[in-house]
């Protein structure tokens, strides 16, 4: 039991008790950034992935990622002049041609407007969210931390484990 | 080592495999039932479907597809799909399935359940009628309905001339002989009426005897005008009567003609007769194979419309493939299971090669080969080549029957055809561009027991006779249905050798029926004329005979009183021969006669003895003032006697002859000035009377 436990306890740790202000901003412009990007290929797939091999916070990348799916149906119409402008651009088509026939690319449904376009949009927000959200982090991690350890799962988990260094003491 | 950095991304990795590993499969298990729905419009039962990455390969198991149509019965359903894809295409989105086996096939099993979708129900298309059959149906018809009311008509004998001219004939010359025999009754009352006139005459004086007597006159000559001509009119008959008789004769040799052309011509044709026999089982294998054509059309265009999926966000650009390749091809595909035939499982294979969702770029038609075992096998190939800028459907197939099938042939009321035709074999090609079906159908096989019955009793023995000499003589058929033209309402054309081989049997052997028929109709009918013609010829001589013997009687007594009164007019003659003719002809009795002989002994003498009153000549009318005997007008000097008295008959009239009396007796005088005598009176030459 304690065995299947300790990963949750890890995670819970990390999510709440271990990130810095940096961490938590750059896990909210990459989940932005994963948000936006259309589900269903490769190349979100391929961001999450990313996502989740970054030292950044995972918890807040994640809520991010949440809200700005349902926000990006709305950017729908922007994103999609952008990708058409984009994958239209007589100077790009050789690039996209090569990476069209490049092998699993076609998987990443590149060649759409909406997904080239969401990519563009996240990719460019990265840093002004970044930046922008610093600043917050910084000032706020801190309680909603307080205020996530009075949880009552995040009291259990934590609390295990303070009885698991007490059972290793003894 | 930082275990909250490396546990929660191997959680996810975790996760993201665990979601590829057991999520994949069912997601694709949902979208397969999800796209064979949409695809039948009934529901689909797909068990397990299971994928493995490396290398690409998909099993499907369990799989049945409900019919839309047929509640409670499956469309198709199999044992297993597995194919194999090819990974270097994958990795660019494109499916290659290098080969694929379904197992288990099976068509049209039942159901636990409706099978039905609650879904909004499409209209279900409509079931065409067997147009096809019905319209064969109502030709085959025709056609000996048409044969047998051309026979009728031929063996009618009212279309013979022969009959048509004798009974004109016999009818023209029974009134003709009617009108004449009248026109004789209607002599005798006026040469009764003038008997009884000239016997009339008498009455009166002298002169008034002789003015009746000129009035008798001109009765008489009147009625020998009326029955000369009728005379004429009755002589005149017989050239008319040998006219006609040689038309009968005529009549008689044009419907000999006549038999010999339609025997020569009659035949029924060679293509209803066709499509009468055979056409029914060919035009229902067309009908089934443009049902089949349509069905497997139709589900094609829906398979199309399913492999694009709905448009979702976003535009997709395509650009070019540097290697292109079709983004979904089947290489090959074997398809085993069984199929029902006849209430039994057959079992089948198929293999299907080069389906492509881009056949121009393959440059490969896509084939399907089919064959179906057991007591009908068959043999299909069908061939899309949709590589050109139009696709073409190749249909080349071959079927074979074991078991022999009832043809039958209905005419109606009238008759039925039926036979058994065995050992069939049957031979398909068709091309299909667009919805323009173009091809044949090919049947071959023996034809055993063939009835040619009739249902009317009016129909001739002759015909049933012929009809089932012409059958028994056929062992083979072969038929070829030509289709082209739209693909719901092809024009489609029939050619047998059989329509020919009856038609002409038929023409054949109903000749020699047709012959005895018609020789005994010919006989009947030269029976019928020889009969009108001993008819009309009896009767006309008969009639003839009598009417000139009537009318010959007539004629004389008339002209005995012309010739009386003939002598009267001549003024050449004296009381004395006017009573000697009148004593010596038939026209006054016996007892008459002897008054009349008297008279003529007492005026011979008292002519002889006293001679003429000088009052006589005033006696006479139109003479004006008593002149004397001098100035009359025909009267000199002459003395008459009457010759002979009763009974001597020797007078100026023994020779019988109209010459006038003689005038060569001196001294005697005419009796009547020839001025009262109608100056156009002209007896006739009368025949010797005999005595």
């Amino acid at each position: 039991m304690l065995f299947l436990l300790k990963p949750l306890r890890l995670a819970t740790k990390a999510l709440l008790t271990e990130s810095t202000p940096r961490q938590l901003s750059m896990g909210f412009a990459m989940g932005i950034l994963l948000g936006l990007v259309p589900k269903g290929n490769l190349l979100a797939i391929t961001l999450g992935i990313i996502l989740a091999s970054l030292r950044i916070n995972l918890g807040v990348a994640a809520a991010a990622a949440l809200a700005a799916t349902f926000i990006g149906v709305y950017l729908d119409p922007v994103s999609d002049r952008l990708g058409t402008y984009l994958l239209s651009l007589p100077s790009l088509q050789g690039f996209w041609t090569q990476l069209y026939n490049t092998p699993l690319m076609p998987w990443t449904d590149f060649n759409n407007s909406v997904v080239i376009g969401s990519f563009v949009i996240g990719l460019i927000l990265v840093y002004p969210l970044h930046r922008l959200s610093h600043p917050l982090f910084t000032r706020y991690s801190t309680v909603v931390a307080e205020r996530a350890r009075r949880w009552k799962i995040a009291r259990l988990l934590l609390g295990a484990e303070w009885a698991d260094r007490i059972g290793s003491l003894e | 080592m930082r275990w909250t950095y490396v546990i929660p991304r191997l959680l996810i990795v975790v996760f993201i495999w665990a979601g590829l590993h057991f999520g994949m499969d069912p997601a694709l298990r949902f979208s397969a039932i999800r796209t064979a729905q949409t695809l039948t419009g009934a529901k689909a039962d797909v068990g397990e479907l299971s994928t493995t990455l490396y290398p690409p390969r998909v099993t499907v198991s369990g799989v049945a597809l409900a019919s839309a149509g047929r509640p409670g019965t499956n469309l198709v359903e199999f044992e297993t799909l597995e194919f194999r894809l090819s990974g270097d295409p994958l990795l660019r989105r494109q499916f290659v399935v290098e080969e694929g086996v379904v197992k288990g096939v099976r068509f049209g099993t039942l159901r636990g359940d409706d099978g039905q979708l609650e879904e909004e129900e499409e209209e279900p298309e409509s079931t065409e009628p067997s147009w096809l059959a019905e319209q064969l149906k109502a030709r085959g018809r025709e056609w000996l309905n048409g044969l047998t009311e051309q026979i009728r008509s031929q063996l009618d004998p009212n279309v013979l001339e022969t009959y048509r001219t004798g009974d004109e004939i016999y009818r023209k010359w029974d009134g003709r002989f009617q009108e004449l025999s009248l026109e004789v009754k209607a002599m005798k009352p006026r040469v009764e009426d003038l008997r009884v006139r000239f016997r009339a005459a008498r009455s009166g004086n002298t002169v008034e005897q002789i003015e009746n007597y000129l009035q008798v006159a001109q009765q008489a000559d009147t009625l020998v005008q009326d029955a000369q001509a009728l005379r004429k009119e009755m002589t005149d008959i017989t050239p008319e009567v040998r006219t006609d008789l040689m038309r009968l004769d005529q009549a008689r040799k044009n419907d000999t003609e006549q038999i010999q052309q339609l025997v020569r011509e009659f035949r029924p044709d060679a293509g209803e007769v066709a499509e009468s026999v055979i056409g029914g089982p060919m035009y229902e294998q067309l009908h089934q194979l443009i049902s089949w054509i349509q069905t497997v059309r139709s589900y094609a265009s829906q398979l199309q419309q399913q492999t694009h999926p709905e448009r979702g966000r976003g535009t997709d650009f395509e650009f070019p493939w540097l290697h292109p390749t079709p983004d979904f091809h089947l290489c090959k595909l074997t398809v085993s299971g069984d199929m029902r035939m006849d209430h039994e499982w057959v079992p089948f294979e198929a293999v299907v090669t080069d389906v492509t969702s881009d056949a121009p770029l393959l440059q490969r038609p896509a084939i399907v080969r089919f064959r179906l075992q057991g007591k009908k096998p068959l043999l299909l190939k069908v061939t899309y080549d949709a590589t050109g800028e139009t696709a073409i459907t190749e249909i080349v197939g071959a079927y074979r029957e074991a078991e022999p099938r009832m043809l039958n042939a209905d005419a109606g009321r009238k008759a039925t055809i039926s036979a058994e035709l065995d050992d069939i074999q049957w031979d398909a090609r068709f091309t299909l561009i667009d919805d323009v079906i173009d091809g044949t159908v090919r049947l071959a096989g023996q034809l055993e027991k063939p009835v040619f019955a009739a249902q009317d009793p009016s129909l001739r023995h002759e015909l049933v006779d012929a009809m089932n000499d012409v059958m028994s003589r056929i062992t083979e058929v072969s038929a070829e249905l030509r289709t082209t033209g739209p693909l719901k309402h092809p024009r489609v054309e029939l050619h047998s050798p059989i329509g020919e081989e009856i038609s002409e049997g038929v023409r054949l052997a109903f000749a020699d029926q047709m012959n005895a028929a018609k020789e005994k109709l010919q006989a009947q009918a030269e029976e019928y004329a020889a009969e009108q013609l001993q008819r009309l010829t009896g009767r006309f001589r008969g009639e003839y005979e009598r009417l000139m013997a009537e009318h010959g009687d007539t004629i004389r007594q008339v002209q005995e009183i012309q010739q009386l009164v003939a002598s009267l007019r001549s003024g050449k003659v004296d009381a004395a021969t006017v009573f000697q003719q009148v004593s010596n002809s038939n026209l006054i009795s016996e007892k008459d006669r002897g008054k009349v002989n008297k008279v003529m002994d007492q005026a011979n003498s008292f002519l002889n003895e006293a001679g003429v009153p000088g009052a006589l000549p005033f006696a006479i009318p139109g003479q004006g003032a008593s002149p004397g005997l001098g100035s009359l007008p025909g009267l000199s000097g002459q003395q008459r006697v009457i010759p002979g008295g009763a009974g001597s008959g020797s007078g100026g009239t023994g020779s019988g002859s109209a010459a006038p009396p003689s005038t060569g007796n001196a001294g005697s005088r005419p009796l009547l000035p020839s001025t009262l005598i109608p100056p156009n009176f002209a007896p006739p030459l009368l025949p010797p009377r005999k005595r």
